[in-house]
């Protein structure tokens, strides 16, 4: 049994959500066995602080959760959010709050565009800063390149793990002991979860000293899962990591990342389509950084997500994105702006990326502008033995535009529309995803919004507070 | 030539003397009289004068045999002590002013029975025992000036008859300072052990019992911890009169024995085979220090040395600004949490007091701007040191003494070396360097001791002693590396330090009663009951480092920059323990007893650092130097802070013992004896991760947070001793002692290893260890002080708890049971005059023992990670030397000796398998010391001490496979002491 306390904090909530308080209560009375119950008729007018791990079915629809330290969804359970939530990282906990969905457990948090679920800082509002809270972790049973080997499948061979042994991982920054940091299985069509309109802010609270929790991370999720509509907004360390696996994403925003915005490694297979990684000036690294696996760039599964309709737009200090260590890729419709240094920078040490572009690795019909040079990689700064970004971004073959002005509407962090207005954006690859269940396949334009549009997809459920 | 004297038949009943004690006759008073000269700075006054005293020896009536180790006592006759109705200070002048009559001198007979005493002139009663012989007594014998008294004593066996007389069991405080007397304890002693007396410290140059202690077969020292036979940690126990003394390091088990000063110590006894009576949980080596007891008369002695190290002594030497009584070991409050900061987070919260970036911005304000670090010249070491104490006499047999010590030391080190934490592993299994930092240290260590202890004697029966302790340690250090880190991009410059400062306290207060042949029945009573309060405080570490970071040198924000880190640990122990020894049959005895102890807990740590304000954003203003980052200026505009203590950061813990034991000492037949019985011991143990903030929930999993056991284990042992004859001793013992997981390694609780970057993370499910232990001695005791011993020992470990690298990336680490482990080995031991050799050789002394041990682990199959090869059990060394070479010449009274010390290679941090390369084992390297210590007395009441330590400036590594790791440059250091006696 989760056990709870009510807070004496007043209700603060407008009718819309009073509405939902009514089913809310009927949900936590009608699962008198649930974890969250049995919960009396006043619990749902007060904050609900859950400080222990979350072990059978429940459903949170309450108005306000406080997250007291690192609260795991185990044994397989589904944890179920009503549309409307918010969810503290409750930061009078003395773990830093995280809420991590073990192998097997399932998160299904659907909000809407006007009741989006949303993860935050447990301080007063307007007193908010990257890194209050720890983040979200999602950690699936999908198959990922590196790790040690599950059962009786140890090969004696790095990598290689005999069935029915799987690699499994260990999400960084937990006790190495703790088993339920592990990720990583056999079933690339798993699901660890549904979330729809659902905004994570101010994340990325290390769990153990220098191990900062990324604002969403997905580890070995399999293609099951449904991430659509999620926004991280100013996560301390990457906006979402992809850990291996095979899940999908749609409609992402990152605003505001300290490091990079989007993160893969460990054999990531997704697919993207819609995102946008809008970096702030003074953090921020990479918009996009994706390894496949540093000590062994050929490990199977090999990194290889594919992606399109994506706006980036960077500051001075930063730069587009790092591929590297083997990843493979198919980028298009990208729209990269604004980085201060390079948009984009291949490396390799062990895989010959002549061989790898463009068949295996390749960005196409995309837009870049003002972004700053190339650097002569040369002597110790040679790290992908000799390959010419530049050269092949910018051969006519790959289809891209160097150099011409979207026309953002306003690319400021606080009140960001990054709809272009120059329909020279239109016209270019018809997004095309191995899954045809996925994506939008009308989207021919460079960017994640249609060029010149009124409306856009981000309005309604995404937030931008400074603090 | 001797002259014949009619035995005489003790007017006594048979004296006993028991295994492990020597039991002496009662006199009217405790003495600690000297008879040898080689103890210039005992109480007793030396006089330009010629020697005189007695000669002779000890044999048996029957057979006239001579009796070796037995006691020679001299007891005054003439004046009679003071009568209790005078006062004290005509106490004291009767008692100066008959010094040489109430005095007693007692000496133990060669193995071949002959004795020399060296006594003033007068009339004494002399006095003999031994094992299975009845006293011999012979009243009136004179000594006259300038010459030496020839007398035989003769001894009667004991037969049958004497079982039934009503026996009394008398005895003096018998002196343990001496190496005779060690020698004698260790013979007779049914168990496997070594002692060292005050006199061989003082020869040896040992400073504290750590040091003392290193010269014993088959030990070496791991800074201030004890390594028995290749064993640390958990394996061994130190006693303080029997009672364990807590523990100040939350990290690591053991005490540190640079907490006793070799002044307060009368003797060491190491023990290396378990017996019922002894705790169960050790198996390398259980070390009891005795502590002094009073003085025969007034005594008083000062002193003062002064020392001087190559790489410190005048240089420049890292410090920074501290508080006004560091040099006395304690902090002013200086480093204190600030008053303003509550019990409560430091970060904002929509609950608790921080609801504002302004409120956090004060918060952060409150502490003291103290971060970098400087530069000042060391001052030599210097130490003083007073002891004093005495004691009365009074109605009849009443005696009551005190002595009381105080010492201060204060050293002032400056270290070099360079630390490569972290190696990366290659795919060709070699390792590569990750981080390269130069490394220096600057500390700062300051001791305040004071020890009193008291007895009363009442009568010759019984006797009760209390003692009490209070000791203060500080170690104020600075330490930077500076150099390549792996985090950064290739050839960036980092460097990192940290101002650390820990302080020590032990109190400590023992209560001891003996009893003796109570009701008249012969039996023996002795119990303590013992208070103990430690505490460990490391108020305010600051740790900060700058690096590289877009191409500017500047202030990193991360992990241990920025942070100040608050512990404090205390820990309260009670306990008490009872002995009961009585006469089963004809010479068997047999010893019942019960213990208990509870010891509580209670370490809380807080951690505050120190963050970018993220409402800067140029990044450039972090090149400033650190005390700008951190001013109040800077404190809400480029910097802020936030509290990140961690649930599992603070525990609260008790263990509880109950012990129990019966035991049996018997001879068996022929020279064979045997002491065998039984312990029980009941342990439980219970630790419970907290948050430091009562207003906060505790940590969400109680199955990591908590973890309780209780362990009963029933501890057999069998000790055999057969005397071949009488210098020679064959021993063969087993017995079966557990290993018990230290607190620390079971809270799950995680620390950061500053010099090595990586955190060491406690385990809750660690289970204890079993340990079978066997033994095999043969001794010879050549002569006075003379020594040949070969032992060979096999140690079985079921569970034995190691560290284990886990993560190789980041070389984080953590306890865990391996399967079993076990070490074979074999220590020798020699101990002889060089007299031997040639007769102008016969001043110097070799003194050598070498321990070779053989070690090997089993791991369970299912630990991930688990290297699975052929090592040796974590922290065990292959080998041990020691060598020991001195000169004395009794007549200039002046000495030099030569001691060499070196332990093979010890793992201290397992390995582990990354996929199919094999991440090395971390190993400390040997370390080669070769001491000096010359000794002269000046005077009468003056001796000067010169020392010189590590002549060979050998430099302490770490090696992980090939890879160097870590060497650091102690240097080589010179001391010297003056010291006077009243």
């Amino acid at each position: 049994m989760t056990p709870m306390r009510s807070s004496t904090r007043p209700r603060t909530r407008n009718l819309v959500a009073f509405g939902l308080t009514w089913v809310a209560v009927g949900a936590c009375t009608s699962d008198p066995n649930g974890t969250t119950g049995p919960v009396d008729m006043g619990s749902c007018d007060t904050e609900v602080i859950v400080s222990a791990d979350i072990t059978e079915d429940t459903t949170w629809s309450c108005n306000f959760y406080a997250l007291s330290g690192r609260i795991h969804i185990t044994r397989n359970a589904t944890l179920t959010i009503a549309p409307g939530t918010t969810i503290f990282g409750d930061t009078a906990g003395s773990q830093e709050a995280t809420l991590i969905v073990t192998r097997g457990a399932s998160l299904n948090a659907v909000g809407t565009a006007i009741n989006p679920i949303v993860f935050t800082s447990g301080n007063p509002a307007g007193t908010r800063i990257t890194g209050d809270w720890a983040g979200l972790a999602l950690l699936g049973s999908a198959t990922i390149n590196s790790g040690s080997c599950s059962g009786d499948g140890d090969t004696g061979t790095p990598g290689v793990c005999d069935a029915p042994g799987f690699l499994e991982g260990r999400l960084e920054g937990l006790d190495v002991a703790d088993s339920r940091g592990l990720f990583g299985g056999g079933d690339d069509t798993s699901s660890c979860g549904d979330l729809q309109y659902v905004r994570i802010e101010y994340a990325g609270a290390e769990l153990s000293p220098d191990n900062e929790l990324n604002g969403l991370t997905v580890a070995g999720c399999g293609s099951g899962t449904t991430l659509s509509h999620i926004q991280v907004h100013r996560a301390k360390d990457d906006g979402v990591e992809f850990f291996g696996g095979t899940a999908n994403i749609d409609h992402l925003v990152v605003s505001g990342a300290s490091d990079d915005s989007l993160d893969c490694d460990l054999g990531w297979r997704g697919q993207g389509q819609f995102l946008v990684l809008h970096q702030i000036p003074g953090v921020g690294d990479s918009a996009i950084e994706c390894d496949n696996l540093g000590s062994d760039e050929d490990a199977e599964p090999r990194t290889h997500p594919t992606l399109s309709n994506v706006t980036m737009v960077g500051t001075p200090d930063t730069r587009g994105m790092v591929l590297r260590e083997g990843m493979r890729g198919t980028l298009r419709n990208f729209l990269i702006m604004n980085f201060g240094s390079e948009p984009v920078d291949l490396r390799a040490s062990q895989v010959d990326l002549f061989n790898e572009w463009p068949t295996m690795i390749s960005i196409e019909h995309s837009f870049f502008f003002n972004n700053g040079a190339y650097p002569a990689e040369i002597g110790d700064d040679n790290d992908d033995m000799g390959f010419d970004e530049q050269a092949v971004i910018e051969d006519p073959v790959a289809s891209n535009t160097i150099g011409t002005d979207p026309i953002l509407g306003d690319t400021s962090p606080s009140t960001p529309n990054l709809v272009p207005a120059n329909t020279a954006l239109n016209g270019q690859a018809t997004p095309t995803f191995a899954d045809p269940s996925f994506g939008d396949t009308t989207a021919t334009y460079a960017g994640a919004f249609e060029p010149g549009a009124t409306t856009n997809w981000t309005s309604g459920w995404t937030a931008y507070p400074e603090y | 030539m001797r002259t014949p004297l009619p035995h005489t038949r003790s007017p006594l009943p048979s004296l006993w003397i028991a295994a492990g004690v020597i039991f002496s006759p009662a006199l009217d008073q405790p003495t600690y009289a000297q008879p040898h000269e080689a103890q210039p700075h005992e109480a007793q006054p030396h006089e330009a004068r010629p020697q005189s005293g007695l000669q002779g020896s000890v044999v048996d009536r029957t057979n006239n045999q001579g009796l070796g180790h037995a006691p020679v006592i001299a007891q005054p006759q003439g004046p009679q002590a003071p009568s209790a109705q005078e006062t004290s200070s005509q106490e004291t002048s009767s008692q100066e002013s008959n010094t040489r009559a109430t005095q007693t001198y007692t000496v133990i007979t060669e193995p071949d029975g002959t004795y020399r005493l060296v006594a003033p002139p007068g009339r004494y009663t002399l006095r003999a025992y031994n094992d299975g012989h009845r006293e011999a007594r012979i009243p009136g014998v004179r000594i006259r000036p300038g010459e030496f008294t020839s007398l035989t004593l003769r001894l009667t066996p004991l037969d049958e008859g004497d079982v039934h007389v009503e026996e009394v069991e008398v005895f003096y405080r018998a002196d343990t300072s001496t190496r005779a007397a060690q020698d004698q304890l260790r013979r007779q002693s049914s168990g496997i052990g070594e002692g060292v007396g005050s006199e061989q410290m003082s020869q040896q140059g040992a400073s504290d019992a750590g040091s003392a202690a290193s010269r014993v077969a088959g030990v070496s020292m791991q800074g201030s911890q004890l390594i028995v036979r290749g064993l640390g940690g958990r394996y061994n126990r130190v006693l303080l009169n029997g009672v364990a003394v807590p523990s100040t390091d939350p990290d690591v088990p053991g005490v540190d024995l640079d907490l006793f000063p070799t002044s307060v110590i009368d003797s060491l006894n190491l023990s290396k085979a378990f017996l019922p009576n002894l705790p169960g949980d050790f198996s390398g080596g259980l070390l009891n220090i005795h502590t002094v007891t009073f003085p025969q008369e007034f005594t008083l002695k000062t002193g003062t040395t002064l020392g001087f190290n190559s790489l410190s002594t005048f240089r420049s030497r890292l410090n920074y600004e501290g508080g006004s009584l560091d040099a006395l070991g304690f902090d002013d409050g200086t480093r204190a949490i600030p008053n303003g900061i509550p019990d409560q987070r430091v970060k904002i919260s929509r609950h608790g007091p921080y609801q504002s970036f302004e409120a956090i911005e004060a918060a952060g304000e409150l502490f003291e701007n103290t971060w970098q670090y400087q530069r000042t010249t060391a001052l030599p070491r210097m130490g003083l040191g007073l002891t004093v104490g005495d004691s009365k006499t009074f109605s009849g047999q009443k005696r009551l003494g005190y002595m009381a010590t105080l010492g201060y030391d204060y050293n002032s080190i400056r270290e070099v070396g360079i630390s490569r934490p972290r190696p990366t592993l290659t795919e060709d299994g070699s390792l590569a360097t990750f981080n390269d930092y130069k490394l220096e240290r600057g500390i700062d260590e300051a001791q305040l001791g004071a020890l009193a202890t008291t007895s009363l004697d009442l009568g010759t029966e019984h006797s009760i002693t209390a003692l009490g302790m209070f000791n203060q340690t500080m170690s104020d250090e600075t330490q930077v590396q500076s150099g390549v880190n792996g985090e950064l991009a290739t050839g960036e410059q980092i460097e990192r330090w940290q101002l650390q400062f820990l302080t020590r306290t032990l109190a400590f207060g023992q209560l001891l009663g003996d009893h003796r042949n109570l009701g008249n029945t012969r039996l023996r009573l002795r119990w303590s009951g013992f208070a103990a309060a430690a505490r460990r405080a490391e108020p305010d570490r600051r740790s900060v480092t700058y690096g590289s970071q877009g191409g500017q040198f500047r202030w990193l924000e991360k992990a241990n920059s920025g942070e100040r880190f608050f512990s404090d640990l205390n820990q309260t122990d009670l306990g008490a323990t009872f002995d009961l020894r009585f006469p089963l049959w004809a010479e068997a005895w047999g010893t019942v007893g019960g213990r208990t102890r509870t010891s509580g807990r209670d370490f809380l740590n807080r951690r505050f650092r120190f963050l970018q304000d993220p409402r800067n954003t140029d990044q450039s203003l972090y090149q400033a130097p650190v005390e700008d980052l951190f001013s109040e200026n800077a404190i809400g505009t480029l910097t802020r802070i936030r509290e990140f203590t961690r649930p599992n950061d603070s525990y609260t813990s008790r263990q509880t013992l109950y012990a129990g034991f019966a035991m049996i000492e018997t001879p068996i037949t022929g020279g064979l004896f045997t002491s065998t019985g039984i312990r029980t011991e009941v342990f439980e143990q219970n630790v419970q991760s907290k948050s430091p903030f009562s207003s906060e929930s505790v940590a969400t999993d109680p199955e990591t947070s908590r973890t309780s056991s209780t362990n009963v284990d029933v501890l057999p042992a069998v000790a055999l001793k057969y005397d071949i004859k009488d210098s020679m001793v064959i021993r063969a013992t087993y017995g079966a002692t557990v290993g018990r997981a230290q607190i620390r390694e079971l809270a799950p609780y995680q620390y950061y290893d500053f010099l090595r970057d990586r955190n060491v993370q406690g385990n809750p499910d660690l289970e204890r260890t079993r340990i079978h232990n066997m033994d095999l001695r043969w001794e010879w005791f050549l002569g006075e002080g003379e020594i040949f011993a070969v032992t060979g020992f096999y140690k079985y470990f079921i569970n034995p708890i190691e560290l284990q690298i886990l993560n190789p990336d980041n070389y984080d680490a953590q306890f865990i049971n391996a399967r079993s482990a076990r070490n074979v080995g074999t220590e020798l031991e020699l101990r002889l005059s060089l007299r031997r050799v040639h007769d102008t050789l016969k001043n110097i002394t070799l003194d050598t023992n070498l321990a070779l041990i053989s070690s090997k682990v089993q791991l369970p199959r299912a630990l991930s990670g688990a290297v699975q090869d052929n090592r040796a059990l974590f922290g065990t060394s292959p080998y041990v030397l020691n060598l020991l070479l001195r000169y004395h010449d009794p007549e200039t009274r002046a000495s030099l000796a030569m001691a060499y010390n070196v332990a093979g290679a010890q793992i201290t941090d397992v390995g582990t398998r990354v996929n199919d390369t094999i991440l090395p084992h971390i190993k400390k390297q040997p370390f080669h010391s070769l001491d000096l210590v010359a000794g002269w007395d000046t005077s009468e009441h003056t001796q000067l001490k010169l020392k010189l330590n590590n002549l060979l400036f050998d430099t302490r590594d770490y090696r992980q496979g090939n890879f160097l790791t870590q060497r650091i440059h102690p240097g080589a250091s010179a001391s010297i002491s003056f010291s006077y006696d009243y």
